[in-house]
């Protein structure tokens, strides 16, 4: 085979697995989207349950849950990068429920900082549990 | 011998064993009625620069004139009796009197004014 | 010091310095995605790092000669350009990578933002390069990074089930995210293999003046020390696993990581995992500017040595301050380490065909192994390892943008 016909199909190849990568379903994207949300609030209440218990210092818990404020931004500017999932009735819930997080966060950030246990445990007790998702 | 498995880009070393850098080019001679014969051997990085592609090895020079080297142009070591080839070539020479070693001598006043010559 | 002394050194700090940003990054995700799943690609990049670390050092040991000055010579400049060029830019990657990492764990211990730590961290490591020979620095960082082993004793104490535990070696598709599970296990490759361990190690060989005598010392640190080394790997993933994925949480940051130590050993857990991750980092860090040093001095054919005054190896010193200085400058940057990490070592998976394609030259060319050539083993094992190369290097990239 010459060269350049070896060039032009590698060519063809590289630019349909670049096409493809655009093709990812609304389905699949929302459902990455669903798991991240999950995980991050997953995190926020195993760090404030481990604060609680007296298994991690404030520090970490602080700097643990203003890491998950940060990774929640970043899932939140996708999901805002992203018009046409919002306009979908799951994209609109998990939108609300980034926000909802988002204050949940600042909050419990607050309380671990004042050390205010009970504030931590009353909002950790109030958290929505986010949709199941098979894994 | 392979001039370039066995000569080429191999270590070069002076009298004392110190490294002076690798065999970078091969400088032949061609004679009216006979085959080739290797004349000299060079190190230089704008020699080797030039192998890359030729646009490096002008690069090279240049820099050796920007930062003032004593002579940028590359080391030519004739065959003969300085020259000993074997698994490393040694040269009767002093690294001190090359340009790789002026450089490793300005490196050096920087380094341990830095590090105290740790 | 006697062999056996060298021998129990080189394992003990082999399973200490294993660990680092790369394969905690990756096997700390790949435990909390998918389970036990991705255990056999760690199992098989170890024994792959092991059979090239074990040539490395017979090479080193028999020509006298490290990996990157064979390779200059049997190849010439016009080949080792792109590998060299590729590595260093790896290596500065790396570096930003691990200095990050170091810094996070010193936040975890401390609440500093990590920014703050990331010019200490340098800095410290340009100073224990400069102050220290290399046998300190190997056993140093080796001796240290034993407290890795709390992931280990972490997965042991959480009781995995055999059965489930076992089914991970068995090479398997994911029933889920196909396209993130390929590219987790490609990149458990790419962390494990790193290119800068191979020519780290075969200068190592030389510092130590290892004997060709004494090629079984070599043989044994490395098949050992790699595998066993690649168990603490293994316990990170399990230790995910077990504690992440239950409560679903999908490590995306040394941060979340941290918890997963603390059903084990409670108000331990995070100082564990920071030292763990700091330790690791740290002396990946160490290694891998020491290693551009080697790299370009031996390429170069400048003096060299670990061992030597730094004022007697000016070059070699100004090069790996100056990569050093670079990765710094990357970290500054404000980039993810985690992303960074992720980046690095998908950019390894592309350059390893021509790393690993050199051995298969080298280790049956009697100029430089003598009659210590490699077997048809050996042989069949370097010619896949180099199509697999091939075959990964082609689709990392897309797997990286699909499913990274």
């Amino acid at each position: 085979m010459s060269s350049s016909r070896c060039v032009r199909r590698g060519s063809i190849v590289a630019l349909l697995l670049l096409a493809t990568a655009g093709c990812t379903s609304q389905h699949d994207r929302l459902r990455q989207h669903q798991q991240k949300m999950q995980s991050l609030a997953a995190t926020t209440r195993v760090v404030c349950e481990s604060w609680l218990a007296g298994d991690v210092s404030g520090r970490y818990a602080s700097t643990a849950l203003r890491q998950t404020l940060q990774l929640l931004e970043q899932e939140r500017a996708a999901l805002v990068a992203a018009p046409k999932l919002l306009r979908t009735p799951d994209g609109a819930r998990l939108s609300d429920a980034a926000d909802s997080l988002e204050r949940r966060l600042a909050r419990l950030m607050d309380a671990v900082a004042q050390r205010d246990a009970a504030s931590v445990r009353e909002s950790v007790a109030k958290m929505p549990l986010l949709p199941a998702e098979d894994r | 011998m392979d001039l370039v498995r066995d000569l080429l880009d191999n270590a070069v070393v002076d009298r004392k064993g110190r490294e002076m850098g690798r065999v970078d080019g091969i400088v032949l001679e061609i004679r009216d009625g006979a085959p080739p014969r290797v004349a000299a051997i060079e190190i230089a990085p704008g020699v080797l620069a030039h192998r890359v592609h030729p646009f490096f090895g002008r690069c090279m020079v240049a820099f050796g004139y920007v930062f003032h080297l004593r002579d940028p142009r590359p080391l030519v070591i004739p065959l003969g009796d300085r020259l000993q080839i074997g698994d490393r070539v040694k040269v009767d020479m002093d690294v001190g009197d090359t340009v790789a070693g002026e450089v490793e001598q300005r490196l050096r006043r920087w380094v341990r004014a830095v590090g105290g010559g740790a | 010091m006697s062999a056996l002394v060298d021998l129990i050194l080189g394992i003990v700090t082999s399973i200490g310095g294993f660990v680092e940003a790369g394969s905690i990054s990756t096997a700390a995700e790949g435990g909390s995605q998918f389970g036990f799943e991705l255990l056999w690609a760690i199992a098989a990049a170890s024994v792959m790092l092991a059979m090239l670390i074990e040539m490395s050092g017979r090479l080193a040991a028999v020509s006298h000669r490290s990996l990157a000055a064979a390779v200059r010579e049997r190849f010439g400049i016009d080949f080792q350009i792109v590998p060299l060029a590729a590595e260093l830019i790896i290596d500065i990657l790396l570096l930003a990578a691990e200095i990050g990492g170091a810094a996070i764990a010193v936040t975890l211990l401390t609440g500093v933002a990590f920014n703050w730590w990331l010019v200490p961290i340098a800095l410290t490591v340009w100073l224990v390069l400069c102050a220290f020979g290399f046998s300190v620095i190997e056993y140093g960082v080796g001796l240290l990074g034993l407290v890795t082993l709390a992931f280990v004793l972490a997965a042991w104490r959480l009781q995995p089930d055999p059965h489930a535990l076992l089914g991970g070696f068995a090479p398997s598709m994911a029933g889920h995210d196909r396209l993130h599970y390929a590219f987790l296990a490609v990149s458990i490759l790419g962390a494990t293999v790193s290119p800068y361990l191979l020519n780290f190690y075969s200068s190592g060989t030389i510092e130590e003046e290892l004997p060709e005598s004494k090629l079984w010392v070599n043989t044994v640190t490395g098949y050992v020390g790699m595998c066993f080394g690649g168990v603490v790997s293994m316990g990170v993933l399990a230790t995910s696993a077990m504690v992440l994925r239950p409560q679903g949480i999908l490590v995306d940051s040394y941060q979340q990581a941290a918890l997963m130590l603390v059903p084990t050993f409670g108000t331990w857990g995070v100082t564990l995992f920071a030292l763990s991750l700091g330790i690791g980092c740290f002396g990946a860090a160490v290694e891998i500017a020491l290693n551009a040093g080697y790299l370009s001095a031996q390429v170069f054919g400048w003096s060299w040595g670990a061992n030597k005054r730094r004022g007697d190896a000016a070059r070699f010193t100004a090069a790996f301050t100056l990569v050093l200085l670079l990765g710094l400058a990357l970290a500054l940057t404000g980039f993810d380490p985690l992303r960074l990490t992720l980046l690095s070592v998908a950019l390894t998976v592309v350059i390893m065909p021509l790393i690993v394609l050199p051995f298969l030259v080298l280790m049956n060319d009697e100029k430089y192994v003598k009659q210590h050539k490699s077997r048809t083993l050996g042989n069949a094992f370097l010619a896949a390892l180099t199509l697999l190369g091939c075959l990964l290097a082609i689709i990392v990239i897309p797997l990286e943008v699909l499913g990274g």
